[in-house]
């Protein structure tokens, strides 16, 4: 095996380790999965069958999706990067980063990682939308949709690591600047449809707009991004001869759900409530553990994260049917869209909770 | 200085404008075990930290082998590392970990099955090979993380806090693996609050404080700094020299 190889198998091991642990864990994942895909899928049935496509055409509403999608992707990317771009878990850290592995190998393992993980998450759900608002013209969307998704997914995962690999270069707070800069410029495109303006023509040579542009069929407009892919490959090969490794900080798994440090402060005024909440040592071992992780979900501020985070998600889905166009029926849209959403929050949580798996260990 | 495997010289790191090295400075001779000692927060996982590569440090030089660590990573060819509470991949058996960490380290082919097999057998790991690491105890994953910080025969070995959890049996093996390190003329740094640990195995010691190296020497003359006879121990030389009672050089 080469030694990229054995990085990403290693790292895959180590992400879905506790997915291993028994089959109950596989179940629960793939049913958390499939649900969402159902909820997707069924939000785009609702979407045809209410005749919102038939409106504006299938043509408008998939190049807006695509638009919001592609945006989406590259500012995940963005976001990424402004948090470290490279995902070196902590034993990669200490193992990985100590030995004399070059960093263009410790970046291309990551790189197929995170092209993986990606791609899972977002071509299965955007191949139904597309499918289903496309039909009966489904195949050739299709075909010329996941291409253009997954070009998006790249580019993002070169932009991460970029601006990760920027913090070695210029500082983490002259990198963090540029990160605002960037995500401010990747969110132009929604930014003047949401406000219904119209938008500058230098707004056609961005990014998104070209990848949205290409999925109604005009191919040419791809020459476009050729100047973004060398800037970005030529600065990628002058990172991956930089000895970056002093600048990289591990991952959470907790991800979103992991309270930023200026949160806490904030949570400190809730103590006298999440207080009234204690441990009731009575009971089975599982009972324990839920409750012990409840109050502390409570006290560090994970749950208020959580419930912001689903705030924020509900808040931008109910935006989502006025950016696409679909006014005609907005309510069953917000209504499809929020419910996307619902199941996330016990997903969320439970990334969090995923030490309930000690009662597992523990034989409770 | 000529031959040292391993010199540090005026090292600074700073956090957010914080200080949390203002000149430490240490030589491991080949064939030497030096003891890195200091109070908790002295500095001593920080300078570890930027002699293997993991922070960049502010000023100062670091050589291993001969090699400055800032400009040229081929000596983490020759350096093993032993982390505190090293952090292992928990979904890994005993076994894929030690052999990742010996392809990571540049072994392969038979030889890489073979040393392996001795680290396991070593470290008394056989036992433990199909298992997760989540599974292992942590006196166990202590055996298996100093394992696989040898596994590539490393002409320096750094280890930070290495007898957390291990058995007196574990402590001996690797003491014995620290001095078969030694003798074929490979030097160990290694930063332990165990005191009377260090002062059986090491020949010479280096003690910072607050960032600081104040005292660079043999156990001997660490004692004679503070006017202690040579059968004092040496928690008491420490806890002169950190209190500024000592003769500081």
């Amino acid at each position: 095996m080469t030694l990229i190889g054995l990085l990403v198998s290693a790292k895959f091991k180590q992400y879905l380790g506790r997915v291993k642990r028994s089959p109950r864990s596989i179940l629960s994942l793939l049913s958390v999965y499939l649900l969402w895909l159902s909820v997707v899928g069924a939000m785009s049935v609702v979407l045809r069958i209410s005749g919102i496509v038939s409106g504006s055409g299938p043509r408008v509403v998939l190049e807006n999706v695509t638009l919001i999608l592609v945006t989406s992707v590259l500012a995940v990317g963005v976001f990424l990067g402004m948090k470290g771009g490279v995902t070196a878990l902590p034993y990669e850290i200490y193992y990985v980063l100590t030995s004399n592995i070059r960093p263009i190998t410790f970046l291309l393992s990551d790189f197929v990682f995170q092209a993986i993980i990606l791609s899972t998450f977002v071509l299965p759900p955007t191949s139904i939308v597309l499918a289903v608002l496309s039909y009966p013209h489904h195949v050739e969307y299709l075909v010329r949709g996941l291409p253009i998704y997954f070009t998006a997914i790249i580019f993002t995962i070169l932009l991460g690591h970029l601006l990760g690999v920027s913090r070695h270069w210029l500082g983490d707070s002259r990198s963090r600047i540029l990160g605002w800069l960037i995500l401010v410029a990747t969110f132009l495109p929604l930014l003047y449809l949401a406000l219904g303006v119209e938008a500058s023509p230098t707004l056609g040579f961005h990014p998104s707009v070209i990848l949205m542009r290409s999925v109604s069929g005009q191919y040419g407009v791809l020459v476009l991004l050729a100047p973004y892919f060398a800037s970005l490959l030529v600065a990628y090969m002058l990172a991956a001869r930089e000895n970056f490794y002093p600048s990289v900080s591990p991952v959470l798994f907790t991800a979103l759900m992991e309270p930023p440090r200026q949160f806490t402060k904030y949570v400190k005024t809730l103590q006298p409530i999440t207080r009234l909440f204690s441990i009731n040592t009575s009971g089975g071992g599982v009972s324990l553990m839920y409750r012990l992780h409840l109050t502390r979900v409570m006290r560090e501020g994970t749950l208020w994260t959580g419930i912001l985070v689903l705030l924020f998600l509900t808040l931008a889905n109910s935006a989502a049917p006025r950016l696409m166009g679909i006014g005609q029926f907005p309510e069953v849209a917000e209504l499809t869209m929020i419910s996307l959403y619902i199941p996330l929050l016990p997903a969320l949580l439970s990334i969090n909770w995923s030490r309930l798996g000690e009662a597992e260990v523990f034989g409770w | 200085m000529v031959g040292a495997l391993v010199e540090v010289v005026g090292l600074w790191k700073s956090f957010n404008g914080e200080h949390a090295l203002r000149g430490v400075n240490l030589t491991v001779r080949p064939g030497e075990i030096h003891g890195l000692l200091g109070l908790n927060g002295a500095g001593k996982t920080t300078t570890l930290k930027c002699l293997v590569g993991l922070l960049k440090p502010d000023r100062g030089l670091l050589r291993v082998c001969g090699i400055n660590v800032t400009v040229d990573s081929s000596y983490k060819d020759l350096i093993g590392f032993l982390p505190e509470n090293p952090p292992l991949p928990e979904y890994l058996t005993a076994k894929e970990f030690l052999l990742f960490a010996a392809r990571l380290r540049s072994l392969s082919g038979p030889s890489l099955d073979q040393r392996v097999s001795e680290v396991a057998e070593l470290f008394d790991l056989k036992r433990h090979y199909s298992k997760l690491i989540y599974e292992l105890s942590k006196g166990v994953r202590q055996r298996l993380a100093f394992a696989a910080s040898v596994v590539h025969r490393p002409s320096v070995l750094i280890l930070d806090e290495p007898f957390n959890g291990l058995d007196p049996e574990a402590q001996r093996t690797a003491k014995q693996i620290m001095r078969e390190i030694t003798d074929l003329d490979g030097g160990v740094l290694v930063s332990t609050h165990l005191l009377d640990s260090i002062e059986r195995i090491c020949d010479s010691a280096t003690i910072i404080h607050e960032g600081k190296t104040i005292i660079s020497g043999t156990l001997n003359q660490l004692r004679s700094a503070t006017n202690l006879a040579d059968s004092e121990p040496l928690e008491e030389v420490f806890i002169r020299l950190i209190s500024g009672r000592g003769r500081v050089s």
